[in-house]
């Protein structure tokens, strides 16, 4: 039970960042005069992105389709702030969209690769969001061009506090068999969440 | 009164075309819009000329903390931030005022206001409210066997001591009438003075720092360099004179 309450409060530490809310009702307050009809659009994925996740903080798994609908309504707010700046490809298995897996993996993945990655770069940068099977693991990376985060030449300052959270909740979750990683290869920033495909339903 | 000039710099498409929109409809002149901090020096630098710049502090490249390092002393600084955690040292750089998104028309009023009157009245600090307006701003203080007057915009604090008030200014310490800070107190019933300590009264016009000490208390640097702390019950009423969050 103990276990159970601390993975909900880092679940519940792990949210969206306020300033990231600041910034969209910055926007909003803009769209109505400019754009009513896509104000309206972005409250409905702001509406949306916080309903799931307080619901999301009372489950203990969630389908990745659901994952990812969350996914798509935080990157309609980002993209409202950074325009042309952000753009996205998913390498989406579908097959695979049924898993079941804790919430909130993938998204504070994408938080921080917009935050580190593309927002500190002038000409923005391209997120890719990608989930496959390997070797019986089931793997979610989210990759990013743009700025380094400087994994190989050691300046990184250490995990922020999202993907401290994260890393525990996984270690709740699956203990040793699941792992965090982070990479830079071929100009990309790549984070790596790699779980134990064959004990996650179905 | 001629139009305010000044420049944008955001990196968020929307938010400068708020900015910019927002200030256009108060008679603001909006020569410029710019995407970040390299491009404003460089557009300052080939002759761009504004009376004030509004500066998001997140940006590609350098902050705007970073920028305004970099700016004429005499440029007055808005920040305009979704950060409300930048606000100390905004302060301490010696900001005109520090707005946070989202933005709205009154609050930007109230920006323009600070910097019109920083645009006129002997610069004293950040663009805090400016309590000396409706008072009777000098008093008289002993210089030698005479008086001279003393301005109170000039002044950082009144500090007593037994039975004498000294005001100081300049790092300088002068005799003042008065007997007691209530004196003081109710001589200037407007200049919003806090009492730091019990034998403090300071100016917050003159603040130009705020750091947080242990037990909710903090430290005020005051312009010309002294630190002086503030109690816990001062610290919220100082605070909010300072519009610190």
């Amino acid at each position: 039970m103990e276990k159970a309450r601390e993975a909900q409060s880092r679940l519940l530490q792990s949210q969206m960042s306020p300033h990231v809310l600041f910034n969209a009702l910055n926007g909003f307050a803009e769209l109505i005069h400019k754009d009513p009809a896509a104000a309206e659009g972005s409250v409905r994925s702001l509406a949306h992105l916080l309903r799931q996740l307080l619901t999301f903080a009372e489950f203990k798994v969630i389908t990745l389709q659901e994952e990812r609908a969350l996914v798509e309504d935080y990157l309609h707010l980002e993209g409202l702030r950074l325009g042309s700046r952000l753009s996205s490809i998913w390498q989406w298995e579908e097959r695979l969209q049924s898993r079941l897996v804790p919430p909130l993996l993938i998204q504070p993945l994408v938080e921080n690769a917009i935050k580190h990655g593309i927002a500190p770069v002038k000409q923005g940068g391209i997120l890719r969001i990608s989930i496959r099977e390997e070797a019986g693991s089931l793997l979610l990376e989210v990759a990013n061009t743009g700025s380094s985060l400087g994994v190989k030449d050691g300046t990184r300052p250490g995990l922020g506090l999202g993907l401290r959270n994260l890393k525990d909740r996984l270690a709740l979750a699956f203990g040793p068999d699941a792992s965090f990683g982070l990479a830079e290869r071929e100009g990309w920033t790549i984070a790596t969440i790699s779980l134990p495909g064959d004990k996650i339903a179905p | 009164m001629s139009a305010i000039r000044i420049a944008v710099v955001d990196d968020e498409p929307l938010a400068r075309e708020r900015l910019s929109r927002l200030l256009t409809e108060l008679g603001v002149e909006v020569a410029v819009e710019l995407e970040d901090g390299t491009d404003l020096l460089q557009w300052l630098r080939s002759d761009g000329k504004v009376d004030a710049l509004f500066l998001d502090i997140n940006m590609p490249g350098a902050t705007g903390l970073e920028i305004m390092a970099e700016l004429p002393p005499s440029l007055p600084v808005v920040f305009v931030t979704a950060h409300a955690d930048y606000a100390v040292r905004a302060f301490d750089s010696e900001a005109v005022d520090y707005v946070v998104k989202p933005v709205f028309k009154d609050r930007l009023e109230r920006a323009l206001t600070r910097i019109r009157s920083r645009g006129s009245a002997v610069k004293e600090g950040p663009g805090i409210r400016s309590a000396s307006q409706g008072v009777q701003p000098r008093f008289p203080v002993r210089a030698g066997d005479g008086h001279v007057f003393l301005d109170l915009r000039k002044v950082t604090h009144f500090e007593i001591d037994v039975d004498t008030v000294w005001a100081w200014c300049g790092g300088n310490k002068f005799k003042t009438p008065w007997g007691a800070l209530a004196e003081v107190e109710s001589a200037f019933q407007e200049a919003c003075l806090v009492r730091a300590q019990r034998h403090i009264l300071l100016r917050p016009e003159m603040v130009t720092g705020v750091r947080p000490l242990p037990g909710g208390r903090c430290s005020a640097r005051m312009g010309d360099g002294v630190d002086i702390p503030v109690s816990r019950s001062a610290t919220p009423r100082l605070k909010e004179l300072l519009h610190l969050r």
